[in-house]
């Protein structure tokens, strides 16, 4: 079985499970993987050639890139922020919205997105020379490998007690107690794939337009916070500058997300929790060693 | 075809089902109640074997043995107040951020024990914990949710266990290299047959068999009450716990509390009139666990009663507001938050007082006090077993916000600091937190919860 094969020699970072799910379809494969990981690189996917997927998920920045909002083909800009592409093998929907139910569904979008690669998909396989389906299997299948553990806060949780120091041990107090922080990122992954309202509500509704449900009003997927410090700025519309202005939002209060409330943080407590964000910044791996 | 009857193996005060038995169906380990201390049983002997004694704060938890009979692997509480795992007085994995763990199987080598890790966010993971240290292979993490059982097949290539999807159990099939897993249907409590083709498993209080490969299900018994699957001998016989008898409310002249569910009720509160008693009431064919107990609500002087499902994971202690309006509960959320919570009686509606992941419930108290103020104390379990004070906090409900009027010395007030409080305005009587300032005793009624609860171990020959 070459899901056995792969499992085997992919080492799965500390933290992470070692089942990396997959779909009986698409069983992860080494050929596919590293199929994919050139198609990742490759800016034939876009019209004019000008953007690959690397453009706005650059493996130097956690698979994100830095930007408030995701600039595509013509230097077109989005609506939204690209998300660091991170652990997503474990995910349960895709897109700050959820509106892709897998990996195989997600992976295609952004070729045909008019502002990101504004291409027809089959287009685009048949410029790189595959089918549709190779095309779509080959990078879901890489997006699968790319991994990120082995962070001190990974370290401390199986049981290497000096690998917090005494500010992120309070602040993982808070996280779990007082912040309320395990409410929403919780698990290896540090989210429960769900939706929630955070802050107050913008003009993008959201999990709204998949769900039409009132209460997903301006409800966003939670995301990992792995390596969330290399890649300010935050939300889905960048519009948070730094883990402090993060914490900040949270310590007001103003979703509507039962979970949300105001937390009357400290400064010093404000910092405790930055500081804990701090590690969760591990190590970033991708495709076949 | 003539069906065997079932063997009752064992029964006793002391029987506690936190154990499993041998391959040759000889021998089963268990934890004494109430003294804690990890035994072996000898079915024909009739003997009891010691295998670690409880000690002070420390004592015993689940327990499996090894495919030879011959080593035991438990969880132990330790001094420091979290659960290790341990094989036959040998620490083989201590680590307090997964601070509770339940061994399920010995793989074949017995190099290895198939374990499930509860982490303090909430997370519960399946774990091949080596024994001769090292690392756990977390082989799958699962949100909220844990598995009531799994077990290992035979030949040690695969995993079932079952898992909360929505509101069922289902059961999954896991490579143990963690290569592979398929969902298999609903069921619980599984355990693999000795051709490690097929899993038997419960449902409420049935017993149910799968062929793996095929997806071919039959009912194997039914009427088991509330059963426990502990292990299949290498004789296709199943070994089972079954909980017999129950536990009921009384008051009064010791007359019982429910009307409709008896013997499956607990822990009763008095509101200040007298006038209603509220109890926590078991539903469902559950077998083990918490998770389908309700509030009842019961006037004592006449026949109305109603029944509150405040949703929660677990439910426990209730006591009224002056008004009778709220009941103040200790229990969980359906995200294993443990804490205190308030419950509006008319309309059900929940609201968190005081939660944290990763505590159990039963360190909570909490009180009414003046003007339904609510109490909360957080105890902490430290290193000789005994429940210190800490984190005593006081709420005040205003305009449907808690704000919080007292904290670790400090009196608040909607958030400002006004002054200090001492710990005495907090009043206790006995072991039970009983609010902040002045409390009036005079007026207390009675109301009990009597046991006639008991553990018996079965065995019985599966069909072929
Ligand atoms: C122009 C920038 C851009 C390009 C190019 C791009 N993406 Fe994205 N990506 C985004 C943005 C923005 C989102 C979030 C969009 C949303 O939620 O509506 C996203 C979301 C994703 C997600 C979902 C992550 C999650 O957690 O839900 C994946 C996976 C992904 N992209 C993979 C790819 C792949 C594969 C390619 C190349 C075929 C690619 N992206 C090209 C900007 C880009
Ligand atoms: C109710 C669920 C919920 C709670 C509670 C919660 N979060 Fe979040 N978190 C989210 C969601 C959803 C987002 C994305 C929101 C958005 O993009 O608008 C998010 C985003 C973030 C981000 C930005 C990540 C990024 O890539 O943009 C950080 C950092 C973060 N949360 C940290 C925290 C901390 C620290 C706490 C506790 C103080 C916390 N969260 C509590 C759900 C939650």
């Amino acid at each position: 079985m070459n899901a056995w094969w792969l499992a085997a020699i992919v080492a799965v970072p500390l933290g992470l499970d070692q089942l990396i799910p997959a779909p009986a379809g698409n069983p992860l494969e080494a050929g596919r993987v590293k199929l994919g990981r050139k198609l990742f690189f490759d800016k034939r996917l876009s019209r004019d050639g000008t953007v690959a997927c690397t453009t706005c998920h650059d493996p130097a920045r956690a698979f994100s890139d830095g930007a408030a909002r995701a600039v595509g083909i013509g230097a077109q800009t989005g609506p939204r922020r690209s998300p660091r592409i991170l652990n997503r093998a474990y995910g349960k929907t895709f897109f700050w919205d959820g509106r892709a139910a897998s990996l195989e569904e997600q992976v295609v979008q952004p070729i045909a997105n008019p502002l990101e690669m504004g291409m027809r998909v089959e287009d685009a396989a048949a410029r790189v020379g595959l089918t549709r389906d190779e095309l779509t299997q080959a990078l879901a299948s890489y997006v699968r490998t790319i991994l990120a553990g082995d962070s001190p806060y990974d370290r401390f949780l199986a049981g290497d007690r000096g690998a917090l120091t005494a500010d992120q041990q309070a602040g993982l107090k808070l996280f779990r107690g007082k912040a309320n922080c395990v409410a929403c990122h919780l698990g290896p992954n540090l989210t429960d794939e769900d939706f929630h309202a955070t802050g107050p509500a913008g003009p993008d509704l959201g999990r709204y337009e998949v769900s039409r449900r009132p209460e997903d009003r301006g409800a966003f997927k939670t995301p990992s916070l792995r390596q969330v410090a290399e890649t300010p700025p935050y939300l889905h519309d960048g519009s948070l500058a730094s883990l402090e202005a993060v914490v900040d939002f949270y310590d007001q209060g103003k979703g509507s997300d039962p979970e949300i409330r105001p937390l009357r943080l400290t400064a010093a407590e404000k910092r405790q929790l930055v500081t804990l964000l701090r590690a969760f910044t591990g190590r970033v791996q991708e495709g076949m060693p | 075809m003539l069906a065997l009857l079932p063997l009752l193996l064992w029964t006793g005060p002391e029987v506690t089902l936190l154990g499993g038995p041998s391959r040759d169906g000889r021998v089963m380990s268990n934890v004494q109640a109430p003294s804690r201390e990890l035994v072996l049983f000898d079915f024909a002997a009739k003997t009891v074997k010691r295998v670690a004694p409880a000690n002070g704060g420390e004592f015993a938890y689940f327990s499996i043995v090894s495919a030879d009979g011959k080593q035991v692997a438990y969880a132990w509480k330790n001094a420091d107040g979290f659960y290790e795992l341990r094989v036959d007085g040998r620490t083989v994995y201590r680590n307090e951020e997964a601070g509770f763990v339940q061994p399920c199987a010995w793989t074949p080598d017995g190099k290895a024990v198939l374990t499930l890790l509860f982490r303090k966010d909430n997370t519960s993971q399946i774990a091949m914990v080596p024994l001769a240290g090292g690392l756990p292979r977390v082989l799958k993490s699962l949100a909220w949710v844990y598995p009531k059982r799994m077990d290992l097949s035979r030949d040690g290539q695969w995993i079932v266990y079952d898992s909360l999807v929505g509101q069922e159990r289902k059961l999954y099939v896991l490579a143990a290299d963690g290569s592979d897993e398929r969902p298999v249907g609903e069921g619980v409590f599984p355990l693999w047959r000795e051709d490690g083709k097929r899993v038997v498993y419960a449902l409420g209080d049935e017993l149910w068999e799968l062929t793996v490969a095929s997806g071919e299900r039959r009912k194997l018994r039914d009427g088991m009450g509330r059963f426990l699957p502990l292990g299949i001998t290498a004789g296709d016989a199943l070994i089972y716990g079954l909980r017999a008898g129950g536990t009921e409310v009384y008051y009064g002249k010791r007359q019982p509390a429910s009307l409709r569910f008896p013997d499956r009720n607990s822990a009763p509160g008095w509101s200040a009139d007298g006038k209603w008693l509220a109890y926590v009431s078991r539903r469902g064919e559950e077998n083990f666990g918490e998770e389908s107990r309700v509030l009842v609500v019961r006037e004592v002087d006449s026949t109305v009663e109603r029944e509150i499902d405040p949703g929660l994971a677990i439910v426990d202690a209730p006591v009224w507001s002056s008004d009778a309006k709220r009941l103040l509960v200790r229990g969980a959320d359906r995200q294993g938050r443990a804490g205190v919570f308030v419950v509006e009686v008319a309309s059900g509606k929940v609201t968190p007082v005081e939660r944290e992941a990763g505590l159990e419930p039963a360190l909570f108290r909490a009180a009414w006090g003046e003007e339904d103020s609510i109490w909360v104390q957080r105890g902490t379990e430290l290193r000789n077993g005994e429940r210190l004070l800490q984190n005593v906090r006081s709420f005040a409900v205003r305009g449907g916000r808690l704000a919080v009027l007292y904290s670790n010395g400090k009196l608040e007030v909607d958030g400002q600091e006004r002054g200090s409080s001492a710990a005495k305005e907090i009043v206790w009587r006995g072991d039970k937190l009983v609010g902040g300032g002045a409390y009036d005793f005079s007026g207390e009624r009675e109301a009990w919860t009597e046991s006639t609860a008991r553990n018996e171990i079965w065995q019985w020959e599966l069909p072929r």
